[in-house]
C-alpha cells in the first residue's frame, strides 16, 4: 500500500467517524429528522443515477418503486409478524423483480414514451395501494409500522435511526461508487452517448439496460423500506409524481452521473427548502427559482459548478503567484 | 492537487450546509426535545412570549384553506395580546410552518415546532397528516389540535391529539338522515372521493341506508379527476331522488357544473366544501342554487358568537368567514384558554387542561372535550341561495 493510499483511507475513515458522531452533538430531533430524510433520499438518487444519470433514460416512476419497497416491507412485517430486516430483504427482491419488468419495456420505448411509461407505472402502483383497502388500509394508510431493531436494540428515535441509515447509505454509496467506476459503469455511460456504437462493439444492450433498471429499482425499494420504518406511517397519497420529480431534481442538482453529486443533490434539495422557511409564504417559490436558475446556468449540476469555480480561482491565484515569483527572481 | 481540491470543496460545501441549518434557527437551543414529556422552561421571565405553533397547508393542494387557518389563529392571538396577554401579561407568539399537505413534511414541521419549544400545536389539517404526526406528538408530549375528521383519529387513544371538528361519522350520518327525514328521499345516490375522506363517509351512508331500508347506489372517483359525467349519468339512470356528494373542493365545483349540464334532477346534500366561499366562487349561481351542505359552520347563522366572529374577521381581512377560519379560531381559543387554565406552559398540564374543556363558546358551537378528545359535537345544515350559504338548522349529535 502506498503512502498516498494510506492517507486517503485515513481521510475517509475520519470523515465517516465525523459523520457518525453527529447525533452526539446534534440533539435536536428536527435536524436529525432532516438528516434522516436526506439519507433516505440519497439512496434513491444513487439508484436513479444508474438509469437517468448514466444510461440517460428518464425515469419518472421512482415514487412507484419507492412505494412498492415501503409497502412490501411494511406488509410483511405486519402480517407475517417478522423482523423488518426480512422486510428489507423482501424489498431487495421486489426491487429486482420491478427492475426486470420495467427494464424490459425500456428496450422498445425510448425518450418521452419511456417517461410516460414510468409515470404510468408509478400511478398504477399508487392507485393499487389506495384501492387494496383490505390489505393496505387504503387511503387511511398503515400505522404503527415497527422500527428496526438489532439484538434487542430498537432504532426508535431519530438519533438511533440516523446511525442505521448512515451505515446503509454509506454501504449503498460504496457499491454505487464501485459499479460506476467498473466495466458496467462504463458501458452504462457509453449507452447514453451512442447506443448503436455500443451494440456494434458486441455489447448486449438489452442485458445492460435491464441491469441498470434493476440496480435502480433495488436502491429505490430499499430506500422505500427504510422510509416505511422511519415514518411509522405510510399512505399512498405520499407517493405521487411530485415525489418522483423531486428525486429527478436531486439528481440534476447533484449532476448526472456523479456519485458524490448524488449525495449533494439529496442534501441540497432536502435542506434548502427547510433553510428558506424564514421566507414564509415565498419559500417554495424561492426554492423553485433557485432550482430553475441552477438548471439553466449549471446544467452539469451544482457540485460541478462549484468545482469549476474553485479550479478557476486556484488557477488565477497560481498564475499571479507565478508572476510574482518571476518578479522576485528578477 | 486537483483531486484533493474536489474533495475539500465538497467537504466545505457540506459542512457549510449543515452548519447553516444548525445556525439558521434556534440560537439558544437546548436538547430537551429528546426526552419524553419534555417541559418548556418554567423559569423564563414573564416577558418571554408563550409560543404556539401552527402547521398549515400554505402551499400544495389547498393553499387558501391554509391561509384562512393562519389568519384566524392570528386574529385570536392578536385579541388576547391586545387584552394584555396570558399568564400574567405574557404575549403569545405564533410560529407558522407550511406542511405542503404532505405527510413527511407535516412530521418535519411538527418536529421543528417542538424543537422551538411551542406549548401546543394547531394543525396539521388533513386526517392523513394528523395520523402521520400522531406518534411524534405523543412521544414529545405536545398537545396538538387537528381538524382532521377521519373517524380513525378518535380510535388512536392518543392523549395529546385533540380534534376541533366533528368526526366524518357525524357529518355523513347527519347528511343521510337529513336527506331522508327532511328531504323525503326514497333512493339515495352517493358520489364519493375514493380516499380516506370520501370512502369513510360512503361506508356510513351505506350502513344508514341498509338499516333504514332506503335504496342506495354509489360511485367513486379520485382526487384530481376532472370528468364525472359517467358517474353522474349513472345516478340519473338509477333514478335517485337525493344525491350525496362527498369530495374535496375542486372536484366538488366540477361536480356542480357537470350535474347542471347533464340536467340531473335530484336534491343535493354535499360535504362541507360547498359552503366555502372558494368553492362557491368556482361555480355559476345556477349550478348550485338550492344545494344543501352539512358543515361545521355557516357564517349566516343567527348565533351571536358567529355574528361577532364574522364581523371581526371581515373587518380585519375583508372576507367572510368559513369553516377553516371558524374551526381554527376555535382551536386557538381553546388552546389559549387551556394554557391560561393550566397556569403554566408545561405541556402535560396544558394537555390535562384541554381535556377539562367544557362549555367554551366558539364560532363552531360549544366546545366540550369528550373522553375521545373530540371537542365539537354539532353540525349545521345550510342551503345555497344565490351563491350564499344560508343557515337552516343546527343538529347536535352525541
Amino acid at each position: 500500500m502506498t503512502k498516498k493510499m494510506k492517507i486517503r483511507i485515513a481521510e475517509i475513515i475520519i470523515l465517516l467517524i465525523a459523520l457518525l458522531v453527529v447525533p452526539l452533538f446534534v440533539k435536536n430531533n428536527y435536524y436529525l429528522l432532516v438528516f434522516n430524510r436526506i439519507l433516505i433520499n440519497a439512496i434513491v438518487v444513487l439508484g436513479l443515477n444508474f438509469i437517468t444519470g448514466l444510461t440517460g433514460q428518464m425515469n419518472l416512476g421512482m415514487a412507484g418503486i419507492f412505494a412498492l419497497g415501503a409497502y412490501a416491507s411494511a406488509l410483511i412485517t405486519r402480517y407475517a409478524n417478522i423482523s423488518p430486516w426480512v422486510g428489507l430483504l423482501l424489498a431487495i427482491a421486489v426491487g429486482w423483480v420491478i427492475g426486470q419488468c420495467l427494464g424490459y419495456p425500456s428496450l422498445r420505448v425510448k425518450g418521452v414514451y419511456l417517461s410516460l411509461t414510468t409515470i404510468g407505472f408509478a400511478e398504477v402502483i399508487r392507485l393499487m395501494f389506495s384501492n387494496l383497502t383490505d390489505i393496505t388500509g387504503g387511503t387511511q394508510g398503515m400505522r404503527n409500522i415497527e422500527p428496526y431493531s438489532l439484538f434487542g436494540f430498537k432504532f426508535d428515535t431519530q438519533g438511533k435511526m440516523y446511525y442505521l441509515f448512515f451505515v446503509i447509505t454509506a454501504f449503498g454509496f460504496f457499491i454505487a461508487w464501485r459499479i460506476v467506476y467498473s466495466k458496467w459503469g462504463r458501458v452504462f455511460k457509453s449507452l447514453r452517448d451512442n447506443a448503436e456504437a455500443v451494440e456494434m462493439s458486441g455489447v448486449d444492450i438489452a442485458d445492460v439496460k435491464i441491469k441498470a433498471f434493476t440496480i435502480c429499482a433495488i436502491y429505490g425499494a430499499v430506500a422505500g423500506a427504510l422510509y416505511a420504518h422511519f415514518m411509522g406511517y405510510i399512505n399512498p397519497s405520499t407517493f405521487t409524481i411530485d415525489m418522483s420529480t423531486n428525486f429527478v431534481i436531486m439528481l440534476l442538482i447533484g449532476g448526472l452521473g456523479s456519485v458524490i453529486g448524488n449525495i449533494f443533490g439529496a442534501i441540497i434539495v432536502t435542506i434548502l427548502p427547510e433553510m428558506l422557511r424564514f421566507l414564509d409564504d415565498y419559500y417554495l417559490i424561492t426554492f423553485s427559482i433557485i432550482v430553475l436558475l441552477g438548471a439553466i446556468f449549471f446544467p452539469n449540476g451544482w457540485v460541478d459548478a462549484v468545482v469549476r469555480l474553485g479550479k478557476k480561482t486556484i488557477n488565477i491565484i497560481s498564475d499571479k503567484r507565478a508572476e510574482n515569483g518571476k518578479a522576485v527572481s528578477r | 492537487m486537483k483531486k484533493g481540491l474536489w474533495k475539500y470543496l465538497s467537504l466545505v460545501l457540506m459542512v457549510a450546509m449543515v452548519l447553516s441549518l444548525v445556525a439558521c434557527s434556534n440560537p439558544d437551543e437546548t436538547s430537551e426535545s429528546e426526552s419524553t414529556n419534555s417541559t418548556v422552561e418554567e423559569a423564563t421571565s414573564t416577558s418571554e412570549p408563550v409560543k404556539i405553533g401552527l402547521v398549515a397547508m400554505l402551499t400544495g393542494d389547498n393553499p387558501l384553506n391554509g391561509e384562512r387557518m393562519q389568519q384566524a389563529v392570528q386574529l385570536a392571538i392578536d385579541e388576547y395580546n391586545a387584552a394584555g396577554g396570558i399568564l400574567g401579561g405574557r404575549e403569545i407568539e405564533l410560529l407558522v410552518e407550511d406542511d405542503q399537505t404532505l405527510q413527511d413534511m407535516a412530521v418535519t414541521c411538527v418536529e421543528k415546532l417542538i424543537s422551538e419549544e411551542v406549548v401546543g400545536i394547531i394543525g396539521p389539517h388533513r386526517s392523513t397528516n394528523a395520523l402521520a404526526v400522531e406518534a411524534t406528538v405523543a412521544t414529545a408530549g405536545v398537545p396538538t389540535l387537528t381538524g382532521g375528521t377521519s373517524p380513525s383519529i378518535s380510535e388512536l387513544g392518543n392523549d395529546y391529539l385533540f380534534r376541533i371538528r366533528a368526526s366524518d361519522e357525524i357529518f355523513a350520518s347527519v347528511a343521510a338522515a337529513y336527506a331522508v327525514d327532511e328531504l323525503g328521499a326514497k333512493k339515495i345516490g352517493m358520489l364519493y372521493n375514493s380516499d380516506d375522506y370520501g370512502a369513510g363517509a360512503e361506508k356510513i351512508v351505506a350502513e344508514y341506508c341498509k338499516a333504514n331500508g332506503i335504496g342506495y347506489v354509489s360511485e367513486g372517483h379520485n382526487t384530481g379527476d376532472t370528468d364525472f359525467t359517467a358517474q353522474i349519468t349513472k345516478m340519473g339512470t338509477e333514478g335517485v331522488d337525493a344525491l350525496l356528494i362527498w369530495t374535496h373542493d375542486s372536484e366538488l365545483a366540477i361536480h356542480a357544473r357537470q350535474i347542471y349540464e347533464l340536467g340531473l334532477e335530484a336534491k343535493v346534500v354535499s360535504s362541507p366544501g360547498i359552503t366555502m366561499q372558494q368553492v362557491i366562487d368556482m361555480c355559476e349561481p345556477e349550478y348550485i342554487e338550492g344545494w344543501q351542505g352539512v358543515t361545521d359552520y355557516v357564517f349566516t347563522s343567527t348565533d351571536e358568537t358567529v355574528q361577532e366572529f364574522n364581523k371581526k374577521f371581515s373587518e380585519k381581512y375583508g372576507i367572510n368567514t368559513e369553516l377553516y377560519s371558524a374551526s381554527y379560531y376555535g382551536a386557538a381559543l381553546v388552546l389559549i384558554e387551556a394554557i391560561e387554565a393550566a397556569g403554566t406552559t408545561d405541556r402535560t398540564a396544558v394537555m390535562e387542561a384541554l381535556k377539562k374543556t367544557s362549555d367554551l363558546s366558539a364560532p363552531v358551537g360549544v366546545l366540550e372535550c369528550d373522553d375521545k378528545n373530540n371537542l365539537v359535537h354539532s353540525v349545521n345544515v345550510a342551503e345555497i341561495i344565490n351563491k350564499e350559504p344560508v343557515f337552516i338548522k343546527s343538529i347536535s349529535v352525541e
